[in-house]
């Protein structure tokens, strides 16, 4: 008798409290991890060789991105035999700044960067677009991100954008994979511990795009996705996927402030 | 979140039998323990070794191992020192098949488990981290360590 009182009553307290949980996370939806003295970029966790190289522009290998990107930009392409530079130069419609920004709303639907490059190269140019992580559409966006280099990460989530930014927070918190595992568990909780030879960080995009010496290449923040759910052992989604793009909204939301720090250098 | 914790451990207490409905080998839970084997075969402790320390278990991903060398070990999970005397063998088995019994959102997997998981790879679909009989030699190596010197 006493037993089936003592459950009851674990029952009804594991009820009242899921309730109370849910009440909470709703009130906490614009809640951030990290207050905005707390933020720390990647740079902070990675060792004094790594954030030697990345400081240092000569030794960067991102940078040879950038030389590229700016290359292109001011390549004349195509039938109509426009440059990027025709368009925007520092008189006149400069890019200087905008990389803060994205992701962002384009006709009802969220894109970063890159895909925003492909859209000028298509609508403005009449040119072929590129796929999203191949070395020349990197290029520009690795130029174009560099022009805003210092200044805060400052993106929107209002708006429009406010579904996208829920749908992200969703992702960052669902575990996935056979690790079963969810974004906030290591970059919320984690950060400053070793994952085997690895310091993990709080998990920001404002270094991206983002040299991996690993892979001796630029990566994309959805390639940086792509990664992550690989060592979760979940099925990762396409570069450009919506979803990726939601998640990349939150990411950058929560880390808005944090000076723009691309090309970063990483393991 | 602590409380939460808290009142599910109470639950599992209370229950005392769980009867988990994972795949292939059942198993009973009993007192935060798994005390049947899930196997037949007594496990290898050479085998449960060179799983732990190979990608296969990479247990070095998140714990530290004072006995092993090797520069880089994580520091996510308690160092694995001595951890042959803080449990039992049946409570060890618990822990690697599924810690979520004893904390739900434990960053530590678990090794026998292939339900309520979303979005695996599909090179891992269906399919357990660890075999049962690789649980089984893994628990055997762990409760040999028995100090933090070896
Ligand atoms: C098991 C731990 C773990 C999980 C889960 C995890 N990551 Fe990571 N993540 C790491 C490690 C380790 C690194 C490399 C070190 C670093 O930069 O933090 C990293 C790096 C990153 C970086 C690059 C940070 C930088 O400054 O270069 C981003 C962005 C990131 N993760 C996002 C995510 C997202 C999004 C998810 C969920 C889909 C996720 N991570 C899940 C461990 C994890
Ligand atoms: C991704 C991280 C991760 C991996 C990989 C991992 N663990 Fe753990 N482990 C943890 C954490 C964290 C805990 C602490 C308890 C908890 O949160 O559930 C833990 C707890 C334990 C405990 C209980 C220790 C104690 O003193 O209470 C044992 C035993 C253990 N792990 C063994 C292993 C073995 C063996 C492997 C590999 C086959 C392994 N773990 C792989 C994260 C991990």
């Amino acid at each position: 008798m006493f037993f089936i009182m003592k459950s009851a009553l674990v029952f009804m307290l594991v009820f009242a409290f899921n309730l109370f949980a849910q009440e909470l996370s709703d009130f906490d939806t614009y809640k951030k991890p990290y207050a905005k003295d707390e933020l720390k970029s990647g740079r902070y966790y990675s060792k004094d060789e790594t954030r030697a190289i990345e400081k240092d522009e000569f030794d960067n290998p991102g940078m040879i991105w950038v030389e590229r990107g700016s290359e292109l930009f001011n390549k004349k392409m195509g039938k109509n035999n426009y440059s990027c530079a025709n368009c925007h130069n520092e008189n006149n419609n400069s890019l200087k700044g905008i990389a803060v920004s994205y992701p962002v709303i384009y006709q009802n639907k969220l894109i970063n960067l890159e895909q925003k490059i492909n859209i000028c190269l298509e609508n403005n140019m009449n040119l072929k677009t590129g796929p999203l992580e191949s070395d020349n559409i990197l290029s520009l966006s690795s130029f174009i991100t560099y022009l805003s280099k210092d200044l805060p990460m400052n993106v929107s989530i209002k708006g429009e954008a406010e579904e996208f930014f829920i749908r992200g927070k969703q992702l960052y918190f669902e575990r996935i994979g056979q690790m079963n595992l969810a974004c906030n568990q290591c970059h919320d909780n984690l950060a400053g511990n070793y994952l085997r030879a690895e310091r993990i960080s709080q998990g920001h995009i404002n270094g991206f795009p983002s040299y991996l010496m690993r892979w001796e290449n630029i990566a994309s923040v959805h390639r940086r996705f792509q990664f992550c759910n690989n060592q979760a052992r979940a099925e990762p989604l396409e570069i450009g996927h919506a979803d990726y793009n939601a998640l990349q909204l939150y990411i950058a939301w929560r880390g808005n402030g944090l000076p723009l720090e691309s090309p970063s250098v990483r393991r | 979140m602590y409380l939460k914790t808290l009142i599910i451990i109470n639950l599992f207490a209370l229950i005392n039998f769980v009867h988990a409905n994972e795949n292939i080998v059942f198993y009973d839970i009993i007192n935060f323990s798994i005390p049947n084997s899930l196997t037949d075969k007594v496990g290898n402790i050479n085998n449960g070794r060179d799983i732990a320390l190979s990608r296969k278990g990479n247990c070095l991903a998140c714990h530290e191992i004072p006995m092993v060398d090797d520069i880089f070990q994580g520091n996510i999970g308690p160092s694995l020192a001595g951890v042959g005397n803080r449990y039992t063998i049946a409570e060890l088995r618990l822990r690697l098949v599924n810690p979520y019994v004893l904390n739900p959102d434990s960053v530590m997997p678990a090794f026998y488990k292939v339900r309520d998981l979303k979005r695996v790879d599909k090179n891992y679909r269906e399919k357990t981290i660890l075999t049962a009989q690789e649980i089984e030699d893994v628990i055997n190596w762990l409760s040999t360590l028995k100090t933090d010197k070896m």
